[in-house]
């Protein structure tokens, strides 16, 4: 006697669909096996399937039971296994027809008693169900999350819910959605004084998507500015939440099936491993960058990650993907983010003339070659923030604050999705002039004769390389779109180009000698 | 009890078998064999019920908890290996489903019969 219900296994964010049969032989010892290249979680469920139907008055016949996890070749991992199990052993003991499993997915943790606990990875596997067609039966704790999938699974709290509803006693109902909490407003651009300059720039990256890199002194406001930039970009639409929510499900971050509708922001600590920034580990979990997937990494203090670490953001930076590879794992995870670092300009903070390192220009020569060319090459907009003065701070906040600049922010990006939304540059459900390639750049981006002649001469001059140059075009289209302008112009290429990398060495030059006056 | 010499204590075995297969008798159980033994273990009775093959090791001790940890998982391992020898002297048992219970024997109380004690 055979009973067979699907559950997954997870490859990334992909749900794959694991068959799960369940046979029932009589003869001999009794056994209870678990086939089909079980890890020890997997295995272990046998002992936690035997305490849950103890505890609920069941005693597992003294007969052989074999449960094949199919594909039998794909190595299975994770404590996810049980309910499905549970439910095909329950099947063929008759408890219930082994046929009303048929058109069943399963996902789910047993507790000892019977209990059904929170599973990783609901939303993924849900989304996965509704494409083959089959409704999933999860524990309760996840309902809310499975039902933002779509409509018709199920959610039990325990093992006896589920022979109740397959016997027909009592049959369970439909989890609602989980809520969407009013996103708690996040701290306001009002709070900065003065940098000016410093907020026009987190605009223009904003309403782009342009990587950013503040450089400045300590205490000038750097990663005040830099936790300010979720605030002013809009919230995500339901197929971004969707994407982000994916891979929260599988990294465990969703309570209660909560969704939250604000750009995700992780700032990891600059002590971070390549694993942990990527992805990666035995089980290939996602990494910071997967999380700030459609959000913003925020990498404070830049020059102190390690080189390997930050050259490892660079495939991530281009593509929007990245992909781990392991002698037995191959998976790819989204990555589409924005960037925002913060850095001092040299080891010993400096920057201001009269606390100016003395050991310049070498010191801070040194800091900045940290940081390889190729990486700088993906940052959009350099900004140098001043040191704040005692008289910014006595100044009155000035009237702007986040929700203005959002409403700006919000209409630059309406004209990018109405420019690129017929266009073939829709990628992960985004189009901004950061994800623009050079046809769509040379169509919508052309500037006038003034700006090329510009264009063309700060290209020799600071001898701009082809990923750069496009980086100037796109930055420019950005601020055209700030302006409201449909074409872009000198002015706008001009503004781009300020925000171009100065060599570290110019600045220390110039530095000194103001000093030397 | 001081003095609870090796042969007092077979004959109280014996004594504790012999009233425990009659007490499974009474429920519908039938003895095939009692105290079988062999080179890698014995088994204290041998029992069918239905399809169902029942290996029966049997404890008496003064207090119930004493006779329920009185049978180590190793002596388990004997017990189901011996099992194993008498079904290949009897071809039949292959066809049925196996299981090791444990009867418990108390004074001054029922045994108390303990079904699928163990897996292996």
């Amino acid at each position: 006697m055979i009973a067979r219900i699907t559950t997954f296994s997870f490859d990334g964010i992909d749900a794959k669909p694991v068959d799960v049969q369940v046979h029932m032989a009589g003869g001999n010892q009794p056994a209870f096996t678990i086939v089909g290249l079980p890890d020890k979680a997997v295995a272990e469920s046998r002992e936690r399937v035997r305490a849950a139907f103890s505890a609920i008055g069941l005693a597992l016949p003294p007969k052989r039971l074999t449960v094949n996890l199919a594909p039998a070749d794909l190595p299975k991992e994770g404590s996810h296994y049980d309910l499905a199990i549970s439910l095909g052993v329950m099947a063929v003991m008759g408890l219930f027809p082994a046929d009303m499993l048929d058109g069943h997915a399963a996902l789910g943790e047993l507790s000892l008693d019977g209990q059904l606990g929170p599973t990783l990875g609901t939303l993924p596997a849900a989304i996965k169900a509704l494409d083959l067609g089959l409704r999933l039966i999860c524990p309760e704790v996840c309902g809310s999350e499975a039902a933002w999938a779509g409509e018709g699974n199920l959610a039990a709290p325990n093992l006896i819910s589920l022979i109740n509803h397959f016997t027909g006693r009592t049959p369970l109902s439909c989890p609602p959605p989980g809520e969407i909490p009013a996103s708690a407003a996040g701290p306001d651009l009002k709070d900065v004084r003065g940098q000016d300059g410093a907020k026009r720039v987190l605009e223009i990256a904003a309403a782009g998507g342009h990587n950013l890199l503040f450089c400045g002194p300590p205490g000038s406001g750097k990663s005040m500015l830099a936790k300010r930039l979720p605030g002013l970009l809009p919230p995500l639409s339901a197929r971004e939440l969707l994407d982000v929510s994916q891979i929260q499900s599988v990294w465990g971050l969703l309570e209660r099936g909560q969704l939250s509708r604000q750009r995700p922001f992780p700032a990891p600590h600059h002590s971070a491993s390549m694993a942990a920034l990527i992805g990666g580990g035995v089980r290939a979990r996602p990494g910071e960058v997967s999380l700030a997937h459609h959000g913003v990494l925020f990498l404070d203090e830049l020059p102190e990650f390690s080189a390997q670490v930050l050259d490892s953001l660079r495939q991530p930076l281009e593509d929007g993907t990245v992909t781990i590879s392991r002698a037995n794992r191959h998976v790819r995870y989204p990555a589409r983010f924005q960037l925002i670092a913060a850095m001092n300009p040299c080891r010993c903070g400096g920057g201001q003339a009269e606390a100016a390192c003395r050991k310049a220009p070498r010191c801070a020569e040194q800091y900045q070659a940290r940081l390889s060319g190729p990486f700088l090459d993906r940052i959009d907009i350099f900004f140098d923030t001043p040191p704040v003065t005692a008289v910014d701070l006595t100044l009155p906040p000035s009237a702007e604050g986040s929700l203005e600049v959002a409403a700006r922010v919000a209409m630059a990006r309406d004209a990018q999705n109405d420019r690129y939304h017929t266009e073939e540059i829709q990628r992960d459900n985004r189009a901004l002039n950061v994800d623009a390639d050079g046809d769509m750049l040379e169509k919508f981006a052309t500037p006038d004769a003034d700006g090329q002649a510009l264009l063309a001469d700060a290209a020799v001059k600071l001898s701009l390389s082809a990923r750069a140059y496009h980086r100037v075009l796109k930055v420019a289209r950005t601020i055209a779109d700030l302006d409201g302008a449909t074409g872009v112009k000198r002015i706008h290429i001009a503004e781009a180009l300020s925000y171009r990398r100065r060599p570290a060495v110019d600045t220390r030059t110039s530095n000194r000698s103001a000093l030397a006056y | 009890m001081v003095s609870r010499d090796r042969r007092g204590a077979e004959r109280r075995g014996r004594r504790a078998e012999r009233y425990a297969a009659l007490w499974l008798q009474l429920r519908g159980y039938k003895l095939l064999e009692s105290r079988f033994k062999c080179r890698v273990g014995e088994v204290d009775l041998i029992m069918r019920r239905g399809q169902t093959l029942v290996f029966v090791e049997v404890k008496q001790r003064p207090v119930l908890s004493q006779a329920l940890i009185a049978v180590t998982a190793k002596n388990w391992a004997r017990i189901s290996m011996a099992a194993e020898v008498w079904a290949a002297q009897h071809p039949k048992a292959a066809n049925m489903d196996w299981r090791y219970d444990l009867v418990a024997i108390t004074p001054r109380s029922f045994p108390k019969h303990y079904r699928d004690f163990w897996r292996p």
